[in-house]
């Protein structure tokens, strides 16, 4: 009993092969659980203290890693099970727990389940999200927020030919943020204004299955409701510039309110010799929005003081259906055909009135229509020749109609000038694919796939693509090996100028060996090559500069971990995992000889090698068959070679934790 | 008592079973559940992946779902990039525990996405009823907007996001903004809405300035907006 009890603790370390310390996989008391009345419990509870020490660009830090100081409980685990599946109020209750107490990413899984009477569902969860910088990150915004998850879903009659369903789902998110407006002062500084993030979504569902006559029904129904209160303030708290008066004096306010109410109907039929399914989706998307700007100050313009006022609403319709039929011929052969219909239409108007020191400026309306028409056909064979042979093959067209009005009037009543744009393309694609099976641990996987567009949305869109894959696995108990690679090719230049080609190739390999129970390994590697030629066109210094650029990422990724069971009583796991972007090989970010401003800021942006590193080490000891003492550490170590635009953000953090696990 | 007799022994060994035989097995009982409409189209039934692939019905080690191990080592167990990209910098947070991969993904096969072309990506779950999954999560995206960004809502967010993982801040497909915005406006082509090209920069935008080389920081509503066909506001 002791050596399987500690079999499968050596496997949960065997599947925790990931890069994250804490909470510890291996839990309190017995796996089995206790028997209670009617009743059959486990839990284990893990409470310790979490500390991490940063050193270098703490916002970067928080922003990709996050954790902090602080007692936790770290991870919790509770079942209660009827033992003859006959409970008198419930049959089974499941509450899992992860990071409670402060941690950046929190959650909560609960399941309360009657046997052929209810089944509730409950999953909570908290992110905690940081952004540093403004301006030196790229453009990017802070943000120091908070987005709480939650979703309720209850079945009554779970296993009944009649179910009916109902859920809640919230979104939140709260806190502080910089948020950068288009008000500039005479020299064209911009304004970091503080900004409250307050946004709010709720969804309702009602919904119902019916099984009749060898089809199943299905029905729902939901209302969703959105609002953004969010609210700009602030003082501009730049240096002056010699000469110039600032922008003193920023608010905003822009409430952003709606619904999507919405349908959904599905029927399914499964028989021995065909099998379909019918989807149809509807939802009506609504916003109603004003904001109301006031700025004081001097603008790049030159005005003193100015107000902005606008007003509007948007709706998105959107249709889509899907009709899949399947026909199986023969035990080998299988034909699946699905055709898809997807229709989105924005419409909206927004009204924008301007006063400049008390003087009204005048009013515009605008007036926008987004219509996405898409309509695809797919179909897929799938024929086992031998039982360690088998190919596949699809076709998939796709047609899309884009439709675009941009109407525009000033004053409002003076009557819309319309401008209308339609845009129609199709894509042609083909996949071929072969399997083999030469013993039952061993599959060899051959796939392509070319598709043809005739005129895509955008320079980067796929246009004239191949992808060639290949795969190999052998799988046994103990041994599990892979390798992977694919090749994604995609040329879209109908022109020089805006010449692109995209050229990708991933290489993976992977192995996993548990050759005794307190022991196991499991490494991976991925080498992701990517370089993209595309055509840039902009203003440097009033001359207009037309030229192909390139960017080049080569990641090196690597990842190790080992699990060893000592003395059947201890759990000591190890493990290291590496990003590194080797980018073209360069050893400075302007390449040497280059004198020329433009072509040196394009040189600079080529590549962006940098490392990103997390070995870890984590102990568990069992005390008592219900008590556990864990401790772990981890190292983060991350390095920009060149930094962004000539910013470095490094970092490098001491993590860990010490805690106990117990079960009562 | 050990009956001794292994697989071979059993009538119905999922073992022993063709991929093929397991599905037909399994749906016998769970194909009339909306979430394995698509489960014979799927890229998991293309590639041989069977419900025994990921499901121990005996020694399930997961409370729900009888999964064969927690979701995320399943799914790394083949997607191995996939994986790393968890691990770089910048990422959804899979591997702390705040999300799973199914919070994306319908492992039993997606309807056709309703973005792009509608052919990838092909095991993407829709959310919101027929919309893009990211949009479950990031609702101040979804709009409507007077001025909606096309690429946005027409291509997808994948067009300048990584889903999974990057190395570049934000999930971007780029490190430098300028250099990701600019890629596609060059007015060069018959590309955009309008077929004349996506808007290129104007003069006023000396790119040697490094405040204009964050485009963001002035066109702060560039998923869609609706007060400026510019997304300055």
């Amino acid at each position: 009993m002791r050596k399987q009890f500690l079999s499968i603790l050596a496997l949960a370390g065997a599947l925790s092969a990931q890069q994250v310390v804490a909470p510890t996989p291996e839990q309190a008391g017995a796996s089995g659980g206790e028997d209670v009345g009617n009743y059959n419990v486990t839990n284990s509870f893990e409470t310790g203290y979490r500390f991490a020490e940063i050193g270098g660009d703490v916002g970067k830090y928080r922003s990709d890693v996050n954790f902090g100081n602080g007692i936790r409980l770290l991870g919790s685990s509770f079942s209660v099970n009827s033992k003859d599946g006959h409970g008198h109020w419930f049959d089974e209750i499941l509450l899992n727990t992860q990071g409670l107490g402060n941690d950046p990413y929190q959650s909560a899984t609960l399941r309360i389940e009657k046997n052929q009477l209810y089944r509730y569902d409950m999953t909570w969860r908290l992110d905690e999200f940081y952004n540093p910088g403004l301006a030196i990150s790229g453009g990017l915004h802070q943000i120091d927020t908070r987005r709480r998850l939650q979703d309720h879903d209850l079945t009554l009659l779970p296993q009944s030919k009649f179910k009916f369903r109902a859920g809640y789902s919230r979104n939140n998110q709260t806190g502080p943020a910089l948020s950068s407006v288009q008000e500039f002062n005479s020299v064209g500084n911009q304004f970091p204004v503080f900004m409250d993030v307050r946004r709010e979504w709720n969804e309702y569902r009602l919904g119902a299955d019916v099984e009749l006559a060898g089809f199943k029904f299905t029905i729902l129904r939901r209302w969703d409701f959105y609002k953004d209160d969010s609210l700009d303030n602030g003082v501009s708290t730049l240096p002056p510039s010699p000469g110039t008066t600032l922008l003193q004096q920023f608010a905003r306010s822009e409430p952003y309110h709606g619904s999507n109410p919405g349908w959904l109907g599905d029927l399914v039929s499964t028989h021995k010799h065909w099998a379909l399914n019918a989807r149809m989706t509807y939802t009506g998307g609504r916003r109603d929005f004003a904001l109301d700007e006031s700025a004081l100050g001097v603008g790049l313009l030159g005005a003193a003081s100015r107000q902005i006022l606008v007003s509007g609403n948007a709706d998105r319709p959107i249709l889509a259906g899907d009709f899949n039929i399947s026909v199986f011929p023969t035990d080998r052969l299988t034909f699946v055909n699905n055709t898809s219909v997807h229709n989105a239409r924005t419409v909206g108007d927004s009204t924008y009135t301007e006063f400049d020191n008390s003087t009204g400026l005048g009013t515009n309306l605008n007036f926008r229509y987004l219509g996405v028409r898409t309509i695809a056909n797919a179909t897929d064979v799938n024929y086992r020749l031998t039982n360690w042979l088998g190919v596949y093959a699809g076709y998939h067209y796709s047609d899309r109609l884009i439709t675009t009005i941009e109407g525009f009037a000033s004053p409002p009543d003076s009557g819309l000038d319309n401008f209308d744009y339609l845009r129609n393309n199709h894509m042609n694609t083909g996949t071929l694919g072969v399997r083999l099976r030469p013993a039952k641990p061993l599959t060899f996987n051959l796939e392509g796939e070319i598709g043809r567009d005739n005129q895509p949305l955008t320079p980067i869109s796929e246009r004239n693509y191949h992808t060639v894959g290949g795969r190999v696995d052998y799988r046994t108990r103990k041994v599990q090996l892979s390798g992977q690679y694919r090749e994604v090719y995609n040329v879209n230049a109908p022109l020089s100028l805006s010449e692109f080609s995209s050229h990708s190739r991933n290489y993976t390999g992977n192995a996993s060996w548990s050759p005794k129970d307190w022991f196991s390994l499991d490494a991976s590697y991925m080498k992701m090559h990517l370089d993209t030629v595309s055509g840039l066109v902009f203003f440097a210094a009033n001359q207009l500069v037309q030229t192909p650029t390139i960017y080049i990422s080569n990641i090196h990724a690597a990842n190790l971990g080992a699990h060893f069971g000592i003395n059947k009583r201890t759990d000591l796991y190890v493990g290291y995992s590496i990003t590194r972007d080797t980018g073209d090989g360069r050893s400075t970010a302007i390449l040497p000889g280059i004198t020329d401003p433009v072509q040196g800021l394009l040189s600079s942006v080529e590549t962006f090698p940098l490392s990103f590193q997390a070995p870890l080490a984590r102990l568990s000891l069992r005390l008592s068959p219900k008590l556990r003492w864990n401790a772990g550490y981890e190292f983060y170590d991350y390095r920009e070679d060149f930094g962004l635009l000539g910013r470095l953000q490094n970092y490098h953090a001491h993590t860990g934790y010490s805690s106990v696990s117990w079960s009562f | 008592m050990n009956a001794g007799g292994g697989a071979d022994t059993i009538p119905n060994a999922f073992s022993l079973m063709s991929p093929k035989q397991v599905i037909e097995n399994c749906l016998s009982c769970h194909a009339n559940d909306f979430s394995k409409a698509n489960i014979r189209r799927s890229e998991h039934t293309l590639n041989d992946v069977a419900c025994t692939s990921c499901h121990s019905i005996h020694h399930a080690v997961t409370p729900t779902h009888l999964l064969a191990k927690k979701q995320s080592e399943l799914c790394y167990g083949c997607h191995t990039g996939v994986r790393a990209q968890f691990e770089m910098p910048s990422k959804h947070r899979v591997n702390e525990g705040f999300m799973q991969c199914t919070d994306c993904h319908n492992p039993h096969g997606a309807f056709a996405a309703t973005w792009r072309m509608a052919d990838r990506p092909r095991i993407v779950e829709q959310a919101l009823g027929n919309e893009e999954p990211c949009l479950k999560c990031h609702m101040d995206k979804r709009g409507p907007f007077v001025y909606e960004h096309p690429p946005v809502r027409i291509e997808g967010c994948e067009t300048c996001h990584f889903p999974h993982g990057s190395t570049n801040t934000r999930l971007l497909r780029r490190p430098v903004v300028f250099t990701l915005c600019l890629q596609c406006h060059n007015g060069a082509g018959t590309f955009g809405t309008r077929n004349n090209g996506e808007t290129a920069l104007s003069r006023t935008h000396n790119l040697l300035d490094p405040k204009y080389q964050n485009c963001t920081t002035c066109h702060v509503r560039v998923h869609g907006s609706n007060s400026d066909g510019f997304f300055l506001r």
